[in-house]
């Protein structure tokens, strides 16, 4: 006989089998297929994706029609190790399919998922060419910077930067601990499974999908023309009583001014072109894929690119299977890391000098010889843009990430799978500075330099896995029993050196009178893991899952080594009750609940040592000389363990509507537990770095929407997804260690953030601000203990009327949305096809630290908005008066600050057109596309920065307790879109 | 990806045991000789923290006395406006810095006494341990006045949380212990290629220094008769004191010393920190410097144009230390002396003919390697080490402790060491001496070299001379000062970190 779809095309590899018995073959390349079985015996055809077909043999030839199976296809769910119909699923799962990522072009594949699923925040880092994401999975459980684990087809893996989103084919976000813990000791922020798009058995397919676009800034802040630099500097100076300086005053000349911002700007392209040829033969599949991706980035001297590669192979023969995936992407990013320092030039200083050259002086061609200082004021004063220009950065990363399974079916059900995952890197990280022009301070920067780092990571994993599976009458029973062995090991080297000879950038230019180090380092950790899982289902009604895993990790001490983390759920399929048989209002009712507990090994290699430090130097000699000196500097902590977070889940399934509508709902309570808290001790021990001790906590509350409503009228097709989750973040130990106090958002040490018990992680602390002063004699009566204010001075809100001290801060917000929301539309009408995504939050609050710069900081520019300064004309104001000095302490942390960072906005729209199918019969090829797409077409926001989604880019790094604070991230762009898909 | 496999697991239990490749770690440390002197200048390295003295200590000395007016309020002027609140850095940063010195002399004075060495060497090391703990104490007590003693390696003590301050009596008592110590076990001289490693001059120079803070008179004096005659003698150039060709010269007792090597770093503890000086920026005229720096108040200025040479010209001593605007000039050591700043502008060329703000000189050592400012060259632009103790310093400390042990009345020897001081710059001798003559002499010889503040400190004239003045107008003035403010906050880290409620507490005023 022969077995094809409903289109008449062969399906290779489906199983035939004679009902009630072991007899059974399968389908060759062309769908043919042999076997004995008696007259009037039934054959049972099937092929995954399609409707399973039982046929009574009546003659010698059989054709077979398969009816595709969407519904089926979509309701198996990929979970840890493994694959689950979605109605035996007890855990938290959420998923994102080829369908919706595939539309749009993302510079990182985490963006993917952003705005998809209930109870996962992803924020991209700005809009910086190639910029990643920070994905955190129903809230902070953690005071490290730990993010999900990632699982890309079968690897363990820290990032899915490497995946070109394209080749994506299914991504599962586990969300609750009975669905994690079976990845133990690195689940507890979660885990994020990705599938790669393999081949199908059939004939060869060739999809070719390119695009091209332009992005360009959304919003740009006004700063300070030359004009009103001098107004504001000028007036500064009369109030503080400091003489005014030339530039500004008797020598102000608007020829010899700079407009940075807007020299820093431009329109760039991005384009992407994917090209996958996949097919199949009999006992296998393949697929092959190739991308490249190109974003320029719209500040000047910045961009990024990236090649991936694919290959994607699968063989079965009868018991044996066996699937290799590899994937070699190779990254090139050339950040400009001096965005928003380029406020530094003060705009009475040209960009260019008189020959051309970038510059931040213009006193030589304005014939002055007073000093830089005396002449223009102080401040660190830089030509950033002309630094960028002239710097050369690069950033190169090769990444290999493959892994090979095979499994044999030793008994009947009884299934045994090797799986070898591995990912090597190599990176290399490069800037080479000049020694070139006046374009720092007035002066040539003293010293050209190379900093040259090169790093090689291999990480591999071996993990042989023992299935079982077998159904006896209403019983299903699936256990898994594992054990892994992982370890990751990166090696580096580098090279800082000064004086290029001859400004030659690389290394061998340099003797060994310039080298000033060369560090490296070389570190492995290892993991060993035994896991075990058992999922039981009774009558497809009552569902059980519970797993273990042990994990021993080689970054705490032999007897701290190994946690356990065990797991259980229960699952109720109530629509398959008998009682609810005629009530059809609701159908494919599910309750899930489950608990589960999971580790967090979150600290750095060799952590809990002590190490001698080689480099404590002092000079000795008459002639000067440097002598290395050996301390312990660094205090350490041996008693470091696993953090260990327990997690409760509720869910309710259910469709509506004759399943036009389908719902999901979450709620959870996962408390962080042991959680590293850094600690500070006292400095008199010597030791000024924080420690890491087992003694924190930490609430995460939320509640978790998911509804699709989908239905066709007429021609047109169209389905509605919207999702929404809430989160309640609550701080409920630290250990006895004082209040973590992070978010620096200036170069003078003021910080913005408070971490404490009873509250968010990283919440907003400080003064609540209560218009201006209007007279010297109220600023005085505010008995103000940090400053001495005056008139058109800020104004604190004093609570407690014993005058301003800090007792009167208060906590003025958090930067975590305790509201996210996505609404995904789909539709198509004939030959047209549209999406819409929106996603928003609300709830957070951002630190605008522009305005600390652009108010307040005298080491350069001025918001246009500073020369509406209170003045004693000028009264009706919320901006503080003019000053350098500031006696009235004005910048001092408080809502001033602090903006909503609530946002609504349209993250992807497209419109696509297919020609029609006569055209394409009479050109022979499947599918021709044409769409034009626009992403960030509006955002809806109060935010007066660059971006409402600002990362955690901020002064001190990217830890979590700088989230919010907006020190002039990369604005994220508009862009638009022109894409072409061909298929044959 | 199988090959791969073969090169990088291992399926034993092992596995989970990765020691540290990259680190030297204390187990297998201070066996050897070689070690004892890798630790010993372990142990000097915090001095070279640009948080201490590259360049923040001037900010909690003499940017906090009546000569100094920091322009602007900030992390830099806030110890200056009584504004070192508990949660400031300057402190914090100088506290630490000063406990590193503290616990890596504990570490040598705990670990060396079992090395296999040399005595001489080994006691030599040990002495130096006992001089950087005493210094670093009697920075402590001079800023923050109540303070944990801490003798032994942190690692030896149970409870490093339930550490009490100590009565200051009690550390004045661990400071002179030390420095006897000191005394007792350090050479009167290194080998040329170890210049700059502690003395018994060194030591007994400060013991009479710390015995004079604690207004023990004669006890100071004969600490300082023992090394003044002919171990020390002044330079003939007062202004060799202040400049890079000059180190280390005969007059000089300790020197922190210091090396421009480019390193821009910060920290002490890194290959590639820089340990060059980096307060220069914070002395020099405005517009010389990317930082704010300060202007000196006219009453120092006046003090020193009080008197006259004795070929009746300005004190050359008032050049070195001061740029102001002036077309007077002497001759001094050949030379002639005129007010002069960066690339050697005058007043006028640097500022304007009617300017009246007056800035700091010393130690900007901008004539060598042709300096043009002082942000040439970026952070620890300069070699120029910090003189902490000098001879003529040693002779106006005796003076002081003479008159003083007389009751306040002037003595032969006393009126001898003002004169020696005063002769190298030709001013005119005194026939007796009063304590206002040595303190003006103090203030004209010793101006920014970290002793102006403390010597009111110690004379108990802080808030008379500072906190009733608009010497500090520049930083917002002195209206947060509140008894007890003299001294600094102790860290917040400190509060924070020790859990003995009872035993350690803030200082008074905070």
């Amino acid at each position: 006989g022969v077995a094809s779809d409903e289109s008449g095309i062969p399906l290779a590899g489906a199983n035939i089998i004679v009902k009630g018995t072991t007899n059974g073959t399968q389908t060759d390349f062309d769908g043919n297929f042999s076997i004995s079985a008696a007259k009037g015996a039934t054959l049972v055809v099937s092929y995954l994706g399609y409707i399973t077909k039982e046929i009574t043999v009546s003659g010698t030839s059989l054709n077979v029609s398969l009816a595709e199976d969407a519904s089926q296809l979509d309701e198996v769910v990929i979970i840890g190790y493994g694959s689950q119909k979605k109605s035996d699923l007890t855990g938290s799962v959420a998923t994102v399919g080829a369908k919706d990522i595939e539309k749009y072009t993302y510079n990182d594949a985490s963006q993917a998922l952003q705005g998809k699923m209930a109870g996962v925040n992803v924020q991209a880092q700005g809009g910086a060419p190639g910029a990643g994401s920070v994905i955190t999975i129903r809230g902070t459980g953690t005071f490290s910077n730990a993010g999900p684990l990632y699982v890309i087809d079968g690897m363990i893996t820290g990032s899915m930067s490497n995946i070109n989103p394209g080749d994506i084919a299914t991504v599962s976000v586990l969300k609750d601990a009975s669905a994690t813990a079976i990845y133990g000791s690195r689940a507890a922020n979660g885990v994020v499974i990705i599938t790669t798009k393999k081949g199908k058995k059939g004939k060869i397919s060739i999809n070719l999908d390119t695009s091209f676009g332009f992005q360009s800034v959304i919003n740009e802040p006004q700063w300070a023309d030359a004009t009103q630099y001098a107004t504001i500097v000028n007036r500064s100076n009369d109030a503080d009583g400091v003489p005014r300086y030339p530039a500004n005053d008797t020598q102000f000349d608007p020829n010899y001014s700079s407009n940075l911002y807007d020299d820093s700007f431009r329109s760039a392209s991005v384009s992407n072109t994917s090209l996958r040829l996949s097919g199949g033969g009999e006992h296998s599949v393949y697929s092959l894929s190739l991308n490249q991706f190109d974003q320029e980035g719209i500040i000047k001297f910045s961009e990024f690119k990236r090649t991936t590669v694919r290959a994607n192979a699968g063989l079965d023969k009868g018991k044996f299977k066996m699937e290799s995936t590899i994937g070699l992407t190779r990254t090139v990013n050339n950040p400009n890391p001096y965005f928003n320092k380029e406020r530094n030039l003060l705009p009475t200083i040209r960009l260019k000098n008189d020959a051309g050259e970038w510059s931040a002086d213009d006193r030589a061609d304005r014939g002055i010889t007073t000093a830089y200082g005396a002449f223009y004021g102080p401040g660190t004063i830089a030509n950033e843009l002309g630094i960028a220009a002239l710097e050369e950065r690069e950033n190169t990363i090769n990444n290999v990430l493959g892994n090979i399974s095979a499994s044999y079916e030793i008994l009947e059900g009884l299934t045994y799978k090797l799986n070898l995952g591995m990912e090597a890197a190599s990176r290399n990280n490069f800037t080479f500075s000049p020694d070139a022009q006046v374009i720092y301070n007035g002066t040539n920067k003293a010293t050209s330099q190379l900093n040259e780092t090169n790093t090689n990571s291999l990480n591999t994993l071996v993990e042989q896995t023992l299935n079982y599976s077998k159904t006896f009458g209403k019983h299903k029973v699936n256990a898994l029993a594992g054990f892994t062995d992982q370890k990751n090991n990166s090696r580096s080297l580098g090279i800082v050196a000064i004086n290029a000879t001859n400004g030659i950038s690389t290394a061998g230019a340099f003797s060994k009178d310039n080298l000033q180090s060369a560090p490296g380092e070389d570190i492995t950790s290892t993991i060993q893991s035994y896991f075990g899982r058992l999922n039981y289902t009774f009558d497809d009604k009552y569902l059980l899952t519970a797993s273990i895993r042990r994990d021993g990790s080689s970054l705490f001490r032999e007897e701290l080594r190994f946690g356990q983390f065990p797991s259980f759920a229960l699952g109720w399929n109530l629509s398959n009750e008998k009682f609810m048989e005629n009530f059809d209002a609701l159908t494919n009712i599910k309750l899930r609940a489950g608990y589960g507990e999971i580790g967090s090994n979150n600290i750095n290699a060799y952590d809990i040592v002590p190490t001698i430090n080689l480099f404590s130097t002092y000079v000795l000699g008459d002639v000067n000389t440097r002598i290395s000196g050996n301390a312990v500097t660094r205090g350490t902590n041996s008693n470091a363990f696993w953090e260990t977070t327990k997690t409760t889940n509720f869910g309710l399934e259910f469709n509506a509507l004759n399943s036009r509508l389908s719902v999901t709902m979450d709620y959870f309570i996962k408390k962080s537990e042991d959680i590293l808290v850094d600690i500070q001790l006292p400095l008199y021990t010597g030791f000024s770095n924080t420690i890491p001790f087992n003694r924190g906590s930490i609430q995460n509350k939320g509640f978790e929407f998911l509804a699709t409503y989908a239905d066709q009228i007429g021609d047109l097709n169209f389905s509605v997804t919207g999702n929404f989750s809430t989160l309640d973040n609550e701080v409920t130990s630290l250990g006895g260690q004082a209040p973590i106090i992070g978010g620096g958002f200036t170069s003078n040490g003021l910080r913005g953030t408070r971490t404490e018990i009873g509250q968010p992680i990283g919440s907003f602390y400080g003064y609540v601000t209560d218009g201006i002063y209007q007279t010297n004699d109220e600023a005085s009566a505010a008995n103000d203990q940090e400053g001495n204010p005056i008139a058109g001075d800020l104004k604190f809100k004093d609570f407690d009327g014993d005058g301003l001290n800090p007792d009167d801060r208060r906590f003025l917000g958090s930067p975590i949305p305790n509201f996210e929301y996505g609404i995904n539309i789909t539709a198509d009408y004939k030959n047209f096809d549209l999406s819409l995504f929106f996603n928003g939050v609300a709830g957070n609050k951002i630190l605008n630290s522009t305005k600390y710069r652009g108010y307040f900081d005298f080491n350069g520019n001025y918001l246009a908005d500073a020369i509406n300064a209170w003045t004693p004309t000028n009264t009706n104001t919320n901006v503080p008066r003019n000053t350098q000095v500031d006696s009235g302490f004005n910048r001092r942390m408080s809502d001033f600050y602090l903006e909503s960072g609530a946002y609504f906005r349209l993250r992807n729209a497209q419109i696509g057109y297919s020609l029609p199918d006569d055209v394409m019969d009479k050109i022979k090829l499947q599918k021709i596309r044409l769409y034009l797409s626009a992403t960030n077409l509006f955002t809806i926001s109060d935010y007066s920065g660059y971006y409402p989604e600002v990362g955690r880019n901020s002064r001190g790094g990217t830890s979590l307790f700088n989230a919010g604070v907006d020190e002039g991230n990369y604005p994220t762009p508009r862009t638009f879109q022109l894409g072409l898909q061909v298929s044959f | 990806v199988l090959a791969v496999f073969a090169l990088n697991t291992n399926c034993s239990d092992s596995v989970l045991n990765q020691d540290n490749p990259n680190d030297l770690v204390p187990t297998s440390f201070w066996q050897t000789p070689e070690d004892a002197n890798k630790a010993i200048i372990g142990a000097y390295s915090p001095f070279l923290a640009i948080t201490y003295y590259s360049r923040f200590e001037i900010f909690l000395s003499d940017y906090r006395d009546d000569v100094v007016n920091g322009f602007n309020t900030s992390d830099r002027t806030a110890a200056g406006a009584f504004n070192a609140t508990a949660d400031r850095n300057a402190p914090k940063w100088m506290w630490e810095a000063q406990f590193r010195g503290v616990s890596r002399s504990n570490d040598v004075l705990f670990y060396v006494p079992n090395i296999e060495m040399d005595e001489t060497e080994k006691n030599n090391i040990i002495g130096e341990a006992h001089f950087i703990r005493g210094l670093n104490y009697f920075n402590l007590i001079n800023n923050f006045l109540n303070v944990p003693i801490i003798k032994t390696p942190i690692s030896e003590i149970a409870a490093p949380d339930l550490i009490p301050q100590a009565p200051p009596a009690d550390t004045w008592a661990l400071i002179e212990e030390d420095l006897k110590m000191a005394q007792s076990k350090l050479p009167s001289s290194w080998p040329a290629t170890q210049t700059g490693r502690a003395t018994y001059g060194a030591a007994t120079g400060m013991l009479g220094k710390v015995y004079l803070y604690q207004k023990k008179y004669d006890l100071a004096k004969a600490e300082f008769a023992k090394i003044m005659g002919t171990t020390y003698t002044l330079t003939d150039d007062y202004a060799a004191n202040f400049t890079e060709e000059f180190e280390n010269n005969v007059e000089s007792i300790f020197e922190i010393q210091l090396i421009s090597d480019g390193n821009q770093g910060w920290g002490a503890d890194s290959a590639s920190s820089g340990s060059g000086s980096a307060y220069q920026a914070d002395l020099a005229p405005v517009g010389y410097t990317n930082q704010n720096t300060m202007r000196v108040n006219q009453w120092a200025l006046d003090l020193f144009l009080d008197e006259k040479t004795i070929n009746g010209e300005i004190d050359p001593r008032t050049y070195t230390t001061f740029f102001w605007n002036t077309q007077d000039s002497t001759q001094y050591q050949g030379k002639s002396l005129k007010s002069r700043t960066y690339l050697n502008a005058s007043y006028e060329e640097a500022f304007s003919p009617t300017g009246t703000n007056i800035f700091g000189n010393k130690y900007a050592d901008w004539e060598f390697n042709g300096k043009k400012e002082s942000r040439d060259g970026g952070w620890h632009a300069s070699g120029n080490n910090v003189r902490l103790l000098r001879y003529a310093d040693v002779l106006l400390m005796f003076a002081e402790a003479e008159v003083m042990s007389n009751g306040g009345n002037s003595t032969q020897p006393a009126v001898d060491a003002v004169n020696e001081v005063r002769r190298r710059v030709d001013m005119p001798e005194f026939t007796t001496v009063t304590m206002q003559d040595i303190e003006d002499e103090r203030i004209k010889e010793l101006t920014f070299e970290r002793t102006r503040y403390f010597d009111l400190l110690r004379w108990g004239r802080v808030k008379s001379r500072i906190v009733e003045s608009d010497f500090k107008s520049e930083s917002g003035g002195t209206g947060s000062y509140k008894p007890g403010r003299e001294y600094l906050a102790i860290p917040l880290s400190e509060l924070d970190g020790n859990n003995n409620d009872e035993g350690f507490k803030q200082n008074p005023g905070y």
